[in-house]
């Protein structure tokens, strides 16, 4: 089974709690909620540095895929799931691929 | 060789790169600097300059109150954080050494760009000008008398970095320690992590309001990813030196609680600008304590979170009360 990332949001009254297989999906779905239920931004560098290491086990029951992430079937209808692709990061910082993607 | 000649420790305390330090988190933030260098004299400020004329005085004073702000507290942090390159030569931590290199330039950076953004927008650029513009935190009466109000950019970080600088020179490595811990907390995870990053969001968000300033807020995204890079440095280290000592995590909220009015009270621009939602950044203040309390591996004091959302604790930090 391989490793997982876990991130939790500490925004008051939020239990949005995301599961993915890389950083770049997990940075990609953080930035998305962030924007979507929080009218806000979080940071590639916080979100990293949250990062809990998991593995499949610890994925709840129910828990349902966005693109490559997983969240809570209540939190699925929030996200843009284009938004969430890996390679459509919309980060605020550069990436030696994709440089600075306009937020 | 066959056969292998014993070390010098001397000689090889001339050499630091490890693969473990290559691997570690600080020198990936060193490698991410270095990629993404920007110079903010590439982006065009004339935009600024038009918008600048068309929106209102009350909207002038209302956004020079934060961007001057800005343009002080970014010299401040740039004049104040050779302490922490000291304590990291002292620590013998050279990944620390290079992170430090880059962030010391990005700040210098950072006052330069609302230097240049000053000069050219709003026609302003010596120190007896800007300083008109300029809300003294000192200023600032909690009506109730539970709250005192300090200036952490311009008073608590030069006597941190003092503190730091002694033990440097005098301590022992726990002293070193200690020291950083303290400095850091301030510098990065309360002053950068917490009071800032609200200020952050009501200037893009007063851009976004005014369709205007198209500059600006690519300073800012641009001068955001630096800063996360340099508040998550300062966390990472508090981590793992209380990792180390975990009587280091009571010196994190000594100095939160040392600043507790100038996190509970509105930051001034909350009200300043005009047309903002203000409980939005309130409970904005919130997330980055918790969150900047879960990098350091601290647990949040509950008592600081009640006082941000207590709406009887109003005042506004820079304003005279009433």
């Amino acid at each position: 089974m391989g490793t997982l990332h876990e991130w939790s949001c500490v925004e008051l009254d939020c239990d949005y709690v995301a599961f993915g297989p890389d950083e770049d999906s997990i940075v990609a779905a953080v930035m998305d909620h962030a924007r979507a239920a929080h009218s806000s931004f979080e940071l590639e560098e916080m979100i990293l540095a949250a990062l809990e290491q998991r593995t499949e086990a610890d994925v709840p029951a129910g828990f349902v895929a966005v693109a490559s992430v997983r969240v809570a079937p209540r939190w699925a209808p929030s996200h843009d799931a284009d938004a969430l692709a890996a390679n459509e990061k919309k980060s605020m910082e550069w990436s030696p691929t994709r440089g600075y993607a306009d937020l | 060789m066959s056969v292998e000649s014993a070390v010098d420790p001397e000689i090889a305390e001339k050499f630091h790169f490890t693969q473990a330090m290559l691997d570690g988190p600080i020198f990936r933030k060193y490698e991410k600097a270095m990629r993404g260098v920007w110079n903010a004299h590439d982006i065009d400020i004339e935009p600024d300059a038009a918008d600048w004329l068309r929106i209102t005085p009350e909207q002038q004073r209302g956004l020079l109150a934060v961007t001057v702000r800005f343009l002080a507290g970014e010299q401040a942090v740039t004049n104040e954080l050779i302490p922490m390159l000291a304590a990291s030569h002292r620590l013998r931590r050279f990944d620390w050494i290079m992170y430090l290199s880059t962030f010391l330039l990005e700040e210098a950076k950072h006052a330069e760009f609302f230097m240049l953004w000053h000069r050219r927008v709003v026609g302003m650029l010596e120190p007896d000008d800007c300083a008109r513009h300029f809300l003294a935190r000192s200023k600032t009466i909690d009506p109730t008398g539970r709250f005192e109000i300090r200036d952490i950019m311009h008073e608590g970080l030069p006597r941190y970095g003092e503190a730091l600088t002694d033990a440097c020179r005098e301590g022992s490595d726990a002293d070193v320690e200690r020291a950083f811990v303290r400095f850091s907390t301030a510098y990065n995870a309360l002053a950068e992590g917490v009071l800032t990053m609200p200020s952050y969001e009501i200037v893009i968000d007063s851009c976004d309001q005014w369709q205007a300033f198209p500059a600006l807020k690519q300073g800012f995204r641009r001068i955001l990813a630096d800063e996360g890079r340099h508040i998550t440095f300062g966390t990472a280290v508090c981590r793992m030196l209380i990792e180390k000592d975990p009587s280091y995590e009571e010196l994190v909220h000594e100095v939160f609680d040392r600043y507790r009015g100038n996190v509970v009270g509105l930051v001034e621009y909350q009200k300043a600008v005009p047309g903002l939602d203000v409980a939005k950044y309130q409970a904005m203040k919130v997330r980055h304590y918790r969150s900047r309390c879960r990098e350091m591996g601290v647990t949040p004091d509950e008592t600081i979170i009640e006082q941000i959302l207590d709406p009887e604790i109003d005042f506004v930090v820079g304003v005279e009360a009433g």
